[in-house]
């Protein structure tokens, strides 16, 4: 902890060393997080990249309240959805596909397979759908908080997280990853 | 179902929860490009780090301090000769007067800026006070005569002359004609022959006219009677019981016109002699010169013109009149008895060998001055001849009076007595005098900086990239061998660019040696055929590979590590392909020469240049394929490395400082470029055509 209280005093002093240390501390968990609202990995870098700008330059104003870890994440699921909102055009272009849902409890099957697997299959979902399960699966948001970062309505994020989650199921078992 | 979903949550949650992914290397330098700069960041560190900066920033001070050095080389050339170093700016001086054998000291108070051996136009300014005193002790003229120079920047002639105006005896002895042109001024004293000394104190009265002619033409001046005004009846009083023998000897080395000066003065006393002396001292009378240089450095005492006139009847008010103005003083004492005032005046006009004084800034325009005077020409030679370098020269004031020595007795002797003539032939100049003279004045300043000159230059490059076995690596096989020329024959030329800067020193007319530096990059494509590898063949001893080299033999060679043979049975079952490998090299190099220069006309010359260069690679890298996407080979290390590169280049000079150049040049890279644990080592020939500009001092 202290030497994550002190590579933030250095950032905060402007020192790009301290800066870089803190990348490479964190920068695999947010890749991570970003690849999960990003359609590529491309796509991803970018978010990691412009994430990582805006907490040099705001980290002067982080004070210690609530984890650090936290506070980064933040910041990359906030760039994500800035990307998010300027890639309009990619949102209309995204077919939403009824899926009817298995019922099937796939919380065993999800254990069974490897986080990378896991994040492709999220990765291939409709950017809608992806950020909608994303925020409010992973991230914790309500439909409410939802619906204000999305710029959508409370009853589409809940409409687009159910359809989200039957097509993940979906999708997991199309391609023969989660075995029953 | 609701729990199915929420079991669902919760299992991807805590799947991804700390979940990390490899992060690219390349996305860190990506980030750190953008941040904005550190704010406690040492000024400049990397700034001085970079080897480009710190070269641009020794070639910048050394060009800064050779203007400094020039700057006040110049101006000390002129201020300090004098200042500093009177016995040499005397001597400067007795280059252009007559001896004085009896060690007088001349009293100036003037800090003149130009010494007639400065043979470049200085740039101080005159600065006439009056209240500077410099002694300058008597030195042995080199030069017999009384030739002095001075440099205006208006071009307006400086002539002096002592003149007397008493009433009896006249004499002309000297003229003084001053030439100037566009390179100098050239000063020519027309002076009677082997001329007695004569005290200037004596009193007399010249009848003749002071020939302060407007004369622009030397010749003109030549032909003057000037003896038609030194007719006059001297008539001394002065009863001598002492007599003072001067002896002056011209050493008139260029010249070769040796003139003795034998002045005998019968003083009536000490104390008029020393009155006398005074008044002799001053002789050359009130100086008012005309420096209209602007402040630069070239003084011009003008005098002539017809208005070098002054009477003075009080020896003494004219003795202090002519010490503040910076008279000379001889030795003289005692007043001359009964000189007559023979003044034997030869219309034989007798040039000065002096030196051309090459004055840039001055103008052409040649005026002669023909100085009539009572008393002894070679005093009044010393007098001039001291004027020339102790000049009192207010900073305006368009004329020059020159008094002539009056003397406190009123009795003017001025003794012509050596009537050793001197061949008119003499006026005028040798050319190769004045060019010798000028070549050697020249050598006394700025030397260093005349020397000097920079290049500029850009190179439109062409390279090969050699590539060969790197046998500090691995022992040359057949299979290497076999790559290795497969690689050469399918290498094709590449292209890219050199600039620089050079600054080149003149060791003497045809051989310079120089340093400076210079950027070339380099891009060069080769095609190979060979087996693509599979991925589980990328990874050798811990380190990840992109790609490989493979030869028939099934030997793999990869760029990065050692070469390692594998198994043919995996080889074999490699698909072929054509790959393109494209290389590029940054380099920035040192180079440190010599060249040797030919002029063929006054414009144009040739130079050949042989160059040793110290290179410090900053990037090397082979891609794989056009889109450059992938790495096969990287130096790392920015190692220092070797070449050479020899080049002949035509000059051609648009002015004395500027010239333009076309050198083709070729180099030679002979340390390994590529990365040095490679199998393979590259080394790399360069072809180029050298553009440039050329300033010179």
């Amino acid at each position: 902890m202290n030497v994550e209280k002190d590579l933030i005093e250095g950032c905060k002093k402007g020192k790009h060393k301290s800066f870089e240390s803190l990348y490479q501390l964190y920068a695999g968990r947010l890749l991570s997080i970003a690849m999960r609202y990003a359609f590529t990995t491309f796509e991803a870098e970018d978010i990691l990249q412009d994430a990582f700008i805006k907490i040099f330059n705001s980290i002067h104003t982080y004070e210690y309240k609530g984890s650090f870890e936290g506070w980064l994440k933040r910041i990359v699921v906030t760039t994500a959805i800035n990307h998010y909102h300027k890639d309009k055009l990619k949102q209309t272009q995204t077919d939403y596909v009824e899926v009817e849902d298995e019922s099937d409890d796939v919380a065993d099957v999800i254990s069974k397979i490897s986080a990378d697997e896991l994040l492709e299959t999220i990765q291939t979902l409709p950017d809608g759908y992806r950020m909608v399960f994303n925020m409010y699966v992973v991230e914790g948001y309500t439909h409410k908080e939802i619906g204000e970062l999305l710029s959508i309505s409370e009853g589409t994020s809940k409409s687009q997280l159910a359809k989200g989650r039957v097509l993940l199921k979906n999708k997991l078992l199309q391609k023969g990853i989660i075995t029953l | 179902m609701k729990d199915n979903t929420d079991r669902m949550d919760k299992a991807i949650k805590e799947k991804l929860n700390g979940h990390e992914v490899h992060v690219p290397s390349t996305l860190w330098k990506s980030i750190e490009s953008k941040l904005p700069p550190e704010k406690n960041s040492k000024v400049g560190s990397s700034f001085f780090k970079n080897p480009f900066t710190i070269s641009f920033l020794v070639v910048s001070v050394v060009i800064a301090g050779i203007y400094l050095f020039r700057s006040v080389n110049k101006q000390q050339t002129a201020t300090a000769s004098v200042a500093t170093s009177p016995a040499s700016s005397h001597t400067s001086i007795a280059e252009h007067a007559d001896k004085h054998s009896n060690g007088n000291t001349y009293t100036s108070s003037a800090e003149f800026n130009n010494i007639n051996n400065n043979p470049q136009p200085t740039t101080s300014t005159a600065e006439h006070t009056n209240d500077q005193q410099q002694t300058l002790p008597a030195t042995d003229n080199k030069q017999s005569g009384s030739q002095i120079s001075f440099f205006n920047n208006s071009a307006s002639t400086t002539t002096y002359a002592a003149v007397t105006t008493n009433k009896r005896a006249s004499s002309e002895n000297n003229k003084h004609t001053t030439r100037v042109n566009n390179t100098g001024v050239e000063t020519k004293n027309l002076t009677t022959n082997q001329r007695t000394t004569t005290a200037y104190n004596h009193t007399g009265t010249i009848d003749g006219s002071v020939k302060n002619s407007d004369d622009t033409n030397l010749e003109d001046a030549s032909t003057d009677k000037l003896n038609s005004s030194a007719s006059g009846t001297v008539s001394t009083t002065a009863t001598s019981k002492k007599t003072n023998s001067n002896t002056a000897t011209d050493n008139d080395a260029s010249n070769k016109t040796p003139v003795t000066k034998t002045s005998e003065h019968t003083s009536a006393d000490s104390e008029t002699d020393q009155k006398n002396n005074q008044a002799i001292d001053a002789s050359a009378a009130t100086v008012t010169s005309e420096n209209t240089a602007t402040g630069i450095n070239d003084v011009t005492a003008q005098g002539a013109q017809g208005q070098t006139e002054t009477s003075n009847t009080d020896s003494k008010s004219n003795a202090e009149n002519i010490h503040s103005n910076n008279t000379s003083n001889t030795n003289h004492t005692g007043a001359t008895v009964g000189g007559i005032a023979s003044a034997t005046e030869n219309s034989t006009k007798t040039e000065e060998p002096g030196t051309q004084h090459t004055n840039e800034a001055n103008t052409t325009q040649t005026t002669q001055t023909k100085n009539n005077q009572q008393g002894s020409a070679d005093d009044l030679a010393d007098v001039r001849a001291y004027f020339a370098d102790s000049m009192q020269v207010p900073d305006s004031g368009p004329s020059i009076t020159s008094s002539a020595a009056n003397t406190t007795n009123n009795l003017v002797d001025s003794v012509n007595t050596d009537n050793k003539s001197i061949d008119s032939s003499s006026i005028k100049k040798d050319p190769e005098t004045l060019a010798t003279t000028s070549q050697e004045e020249k050598k006394h300043t700025s030397v260093f900086l005349s020397k000097c000159s920079f290049d500029g230059f850009i190179t439109p490059a062409f390279g090969y990239i050699y590539t060969a076995a790197n046998t500090s690596i691995v022992s040359t096989e057949d299979s290497l061998n076999k790559f290795i020329q497969n690689r050469n024959q399918n290498t094709r030329t590449g292209s890219g660019i050199t600039a620089g800067l050079r600054m080149n020193y003149a060791l003497s007319k045809k051989i310079e040696v120089g340093i400076g530096f210079q950027y070339s990059s380099l891009s060069q494509s080769s095609y190979l055929t060979q087996k693509s590898l599979t991925s589980s063949h990328y990874i050798y001893q811990g380190y990840t590979m992109t790609d490989s080299i493979y030869d028939s033999i099934q030997r793999v060679y990869i760029h990065r590590q050692y070469f390692v043979k594998t198994d043919s049975s995996s080889v074999n079952s490699f698909t072929t392909q054509t790959k393109k490998f494209i290389d590029k090299y940054q380099n920035f190099s040192i180079p440190i020469f010599i060249a040797y220069g030919y002029s063929i006309t006054d414009r144009l010359s040739i130079l050949t240049r042989t160059s040793l260069l110290i290179n410090y690679q900053l990037h090397s890298v082979t891609y794989l394929n056009e889109t450059e996407d992938k790495i096969i080979g990287h130096q790392s290390k920015k190692n220092l490395s070797l070449g050479g590169s020899f080049s002949i280049g035509g000059y051609y000079a648009f002015s004395r400082s500027c010239s333009v150049f076309v050198e083709p040049v070729v180099s030679y890279y002979f340390s390994n470029l590529f990365d040095k644990q490679a199998p393979i080592k590259q080394t790399l020939l360069m072809f180029g055509l050298q553009t440039g500009l050329r300033l010179s001092f």
